[in-house]
């Protein structure tokens, strides 16, 4: 069953969003947003603390607190996890999943100090990629440091290490509503043994057809949710009337 | 008051927050109270993790006659597995074998199963949210009640008297789950 996850960027502010990882603007409130996702029929929520590389961590642990209290659905956090407090940290908060991303890349070993404490199913690696001639590079620290290392080969390295789950962010498509980066997660699906879940460039229906045609296993969208441009129920729907299989 | 079986595990919030949610309160217990009527045994992790941090809190023996007193007790993903007697996740390590039966890996393309899944025999749940590796393998298989299908069809639900386990989070899967926790549980509790 293919999953679609509506994706909450958050910094003290509350949820943002941006295009291509810039200029952020507050489009609501966290557990505001998260209740009315749910309600529509939202599969999961990623909640990322984009701020957290820089700051405190704080803001979101409040954040999954009070969520988890009201929303009776799996949820990802990530942003700044560095060390396996982090993570637990996070679970205890409310979180189902961890999404580490720049920690993993500097220090592999973290993943799977994760998965042998957490379970597999509980780490996610998260991974900005930006194209580049003949495949795309991975780019750390909230999509600021291109680390001169090959997305693909990373990503098969991190499912050896113990990752259960591949979030992979194309930075070129993120927030500009133009379509995701299909080729990357066609190569990357049929490549992995991992559910992937492709991030950046939904613009609507269409687009996320496609890139579950493409292998992805599952769809993260921001701006088309945070804007109302289409509901997480009328975009289920619209999957299933393309032949998606889809909860509804 | 239900009692939650600490196995070492990280997020019992959640599961919290759906009985509290449900009306009733709850107690996170490391070792073993002196009494409880009924229990949950949740989970997340590795199976030879949790069932070493059972045994080493002594809940291994007084689940056992727990189970076989009457108390209710149900167990949610990787405490569904631990009910039975070994997990091919650890070798030698030794589950509650209050169920007859292993664990074994699950036989699909892409492993960990994450996501909703439709279940089969379950009239209260359509759907249900899974995360997991592994699935049981009963000795005895007229205790499935409820099947789900990723790769190949195989238990989403076990029920033997007063002891029942599920491989889906009942806490994750909406209101419809907190219902069947509900039912599960039973509403005198």
């Amino acid at each position: 069953m293919k999953r679609i996850i509506p994706c909450l960027d958050v910094n003290e502010d509350g949820v943002v969003k941006g295009v291509r990882f810039d200029r952020l603007r507050r489009v609501g409130d966290p557990v505001a947003l998260a209740e009315r996702y749910d309600a529509e029929g939202a599969d999961e929520l990623v909640f990322l603390d984009i701020a957290a590389t820089i700051r405190g961590r704080r803001p979101l642990l409040d954040i999954l607190e009070r969520v988890a209290e009201r929303v009776f659905l799996p949820v990802t956090a990530g942003g700044g996890v560095r060390r396996i407090e982090d993570a637990r940290d996070l679970l205890l908060a409310g979180a189902d999943k961890v999404a580490i991303n720049t920690a993993a890349v500097q220090r592999p070993e973290l993943l799977s100090e994760a998965a042998s404490r957490f379970g597999a199913q509980c780490v996610v690696l998260a991974v900005d990629v930006r194209r580049r001639p003949g495949g795309w590079d991975v780019v750390t620290h909230a999509g600021t440091y291109p680390a001169d290392r090959d997305a693909l080969e990373w990503c098969a390295r991190a499912e050896r290490l113990g990752a259960g789950e591949l979030l992979v962010t194309s930075m070129d498509a993120d927030g500009t509503r133009s379509g995701y980066d299909l080729e990357l997660y066609r190569l990357l699906a049929a490549a992995s043994g991992l559910p992937v879940i492709a991030s950046g460039g939904a613009g609507g229906a269409e687009d996320i057809h496609d890139v579950l045609e493409a292998g992805a296993d599952a769809a993260l969208a921001a701006s088309i949710f945070h804007e109302a441009l289409m509901s997480v129920g009328q975009l289920k729907r619209a999957l299933a009337q393309r032949g998606q299989e889809v909860r509804l | 008051m239900i009692t939650i079986v600490d196995s070492g595990t990280s997020n019992l919030r959640s599961l919290q927050n759906a009985l509290r949610r449900l009306g009733w309160e709850s107690e996170v217990r490391q070792a073993p109270p002196s009494a409880a009527s009924t229990l949950i045994l949740p989970g997340v992790g590795a199976f030879g993790h949790a069932a070493e941090s059972l045994q080493l809190n002594g809940w291994h023996e007084w689940l056992r006659s727990a189970a076989a007193s009457g108390a209710r007790l149900v167990g949610i993903c990787l405490g569904m597995q631990l009910l039975f007697e070994s997990s091919e996740e650890s070798p030698g390590a030794e589950g509650l074998g209050i169920l007859k039966g292993r664990v074994r890996r699950l036989n699909a393309r892409k492993v960990p199963h994450i996501g909703w899944a439709r279940l089969r025999g379950v009239d209260a749940l359509p759907w249900a949210y899974f995360a997991h590796s592994y699935v049981a393998e009963p000795a005895d298989p007229s205790i499935v009640s409820g099947w789900a299908r990723y790769g190949e069809e195989w238990p989403a639900v076990v029920r033997a008297g007063n002891v029942a386990g599920v491989q889906f989070h009942p806490e994750k899967s909406q209101g419809p789950g907190l219902a069947y926790l509900r039912t599960l549980l039973g509403d005198g509790s």
